[in-house]
């Protein structure tokens, strides 16, 4: 019987090799990787753009310009109700969300069960559970959030551009700094979390794959 | 004069000194049976710190060392009074199945016996060849013996420890220092180096980047591939990329290396090159090898090999009883 106090921990050192082995992963399918994140970067940059475009519109109200009022009252804003986005808008941007989770999901699904044999070769190897559930867990997470950072930029630029293209150049004059940081920053949490949410799964999947796995042989 | 204790009393009296060491556990019968040969013991865990379950477990390891405890894990000892005294060569098994059972469960209640009462004592630093036709259990035996997976009855025990009691963690730490994999299609990890595929083992069994990496260049010279340590397996031919696995596989000093036909992707020559390789590895550090095979050229260098059919042993034989022919190749190939 092995006693327990000659078993190491194996958590200190492995982490660099957790991050190799994830990085790495998400290299060798870096177009099916693309893909997944094309759904996040969208997803976020929704999220992002209806977050700045609130900002900015609520920016130019409380500037209580006339010549800024009848501009937004052109476009349809209802200058007497604070600039709030609709409900439904919030639904459909729940919906994009919940998409792009599934999508995360459902892609990183694919990615463990073609690497069974990878993870059972791991698992040969002397890797144990924990280590396969952190690197998948880091790998869709890495896929995430760089999905969101990227989704939250896109949003910001559009929104700008657009305010531009409506305001001229009053949405620069008066721009709300502090409010698109926070709208940026709920974006990028938001992106996180699904990532994170949608992580979970996937790497438990393949922490359950056996070693055996690794002796198949395809052809 | 000194009273002769029989031997009997005397192992009854170990097994009760084993009970006092952790005064935690609670004895609630010894059984002894004359006929049956016998003894068991049941312990009660009441409570335990992990201290003295370590102690407990030490103290178990090294009785079950003598040869005195058969099984034991707390809830359960059985000691047989018919395994002693301990044999001779006892200390040499490595691997030691008893019994072994697998079955599967197919639709329809329908039980397939991959493997019927196999029993197995593989010698520490032997070349043991397994040979059957697909289907005959081979794959499921080499799986138990690799503890990769575990019996529906009967019990595998790999240098001493019963795998059969490992939870999962156990079980990594016990495929990372004792054993080492081998496959037929290389298995080598696409993204990394030679040398990171080398060193993952060994990051696995906790050493620093550096020691691996200094290990890991020793062990590439040793499998001959010293000049290619940087290379990513799709540069490196069948050949050498079997050689990274082989050097993989003796990265922790393991006791045992499993070879899953090893050869079999190979051409006559390199494959020739990886059992003299295996072949060395086993004369230089004793370890045992064990592989799964339909290549005639690893049963010239087997001591034993196991023929296995319908779930059962057919027969072992050592090479010396064999009159294997493995001419004429060397001279047909290029």
């Amino acid at each position: 019987m092995v006693s327990p106090d000659k078993i190491p921990e194996q958590t200190s050192l492995s982490w660099p090799i957790v991050g190799a082995v994830s990085v790495a992963g998400l290299r060798r399918r870096f177009a099916r990787a693309m893909i997944t994140m094309v759904g996040v970067v969208l997803a976020i940059a929704f999220l992002s753009y209806m977050l700045v475009s609130e900002s900015l519109v609520k920016a130019l109200i409380a500037a209580g310009n006339d010549e800024l009022n009848i501009l937004l009252q052109n476009m349809g804003v209802d200058i007497f109700g604070g600039g709030k986005t609709d409900e439904m808008t919030y639904l459909l941007i729940g919906l994009t969300l919940l998409t792009s989770l599934v999508g995360i999901v459902n892609a990183m699904l694919m990615a463990v069960t073609e690497r069974v044999k990878e993870i059972g070769t791991l698992k040969c190897l002397g890797a144990t559970d924990s280590f396969i559930v952190r690197a998948y867990f880091l790998e869709s997470t890495i896929q995430g959030v760089c999905g969101s950072a990227i989704g939250m930029f896109l949003g910001l630029i559009v929104a700008v551009s657009v305010a531009i293209k409506s305001y001229g150049l009053y949405p620069l004059k008066l721009f709300p700094v502090t409010a698109i940081l926070g709208a940026l920053g709920i974006s990028l949490v938001a992106g996180a979390v699904l990532s994170v949410l949608a992580s979970i799964l996937p790497a438990y999947a393949a922490a359950r794959k056996q070693p055996v796995e690794a002796l198949r042989v395809e052809e | 004069m000194a009273r002769t204790i029989p031997p009997t009393s005397k192992k009854l009296a170990s097994a009760f000194f084993f009970s006092l060491h952790g005064v935690l556990y609670l004895t609630i019968g010894a059984f002894h049976s004359v006929k049956r040969r016998e003894v068991i013991i049941i312990f009660l865990r009441i409570d335990i710190s992990p201290a003295a379950a370590a102690a407990c477990l030490r103290q178990g390891e090294s009785f079950k060392r003598k040869g005195l405890l058969k099984r034991w894990r707390g809830q359960l000892i059985f000691l047989r009074q018919g395994d002693f005294p301990v044999k001779q060569n006892e200390e040499d098994i490595v691997i030691r199945a008893i019994d072994v059972k697998r079955h599967y469960h197919g639709t329809g209640g329908v039980v397939t016996k991959a493997l019927d009462g196999v029993n197995l004592d593989v010698f520490r630093g032997e070349y043991l060849s397994i040979m059957g036709p697909s289907g005959s259990g081979k794959s499921t035996l080499f799986n138990m013996i690799g503890g990769i997976d575990s019996p529906t009855e009967g019990m595998v025990f790999i240098d001493e420890i019963d795998v059969a009691q490992l939870d999962s963690y156990e079980l990594a730490w016990l495929r990372c220092h004792k054993i080492g994999y081998i496959f037929q299609s290389y298995n080598i990890l696409p993204v990394l180096t030679a040398l990171e595929n080398v060193t993952l083992p060994m990051i696995f069994a906790g050493n620093s980047p550096n020691e691996a990496r200094e290990k890991g260049m020793d062990i590439l010279k040793t499998v001959g591939l010293g000049d290619r340590a940087l290379h990513r397996p799709f540069e490196m031919s069948g050949g050498q990329q079997q050689r990274v696995a082989v050097g993989r596989a003796i990265a922790n000093d393991p006791v045992i290396i499993l070879a899953d036909e090893p050869t079999a992707n190979l051409d006559v020559h390199t494959g020739e090159e990886i059992i003299d390789l295996l072949n060395r590895l086993r004369d230089d550090r004793g370890i045992t090898i064990i592989s799964a095979t339909h290549d005639m050229k690893m049963l010239n260098v087997s001591d034993r090999i196991l023929w296995i059919r319908d779930g059962k042993v057919q027969r072992l034989e050592k090479r010396e009883d064999l009159d294997i022919q493995v001419g004429g190749i060397e001279g047909e190939d290029p």
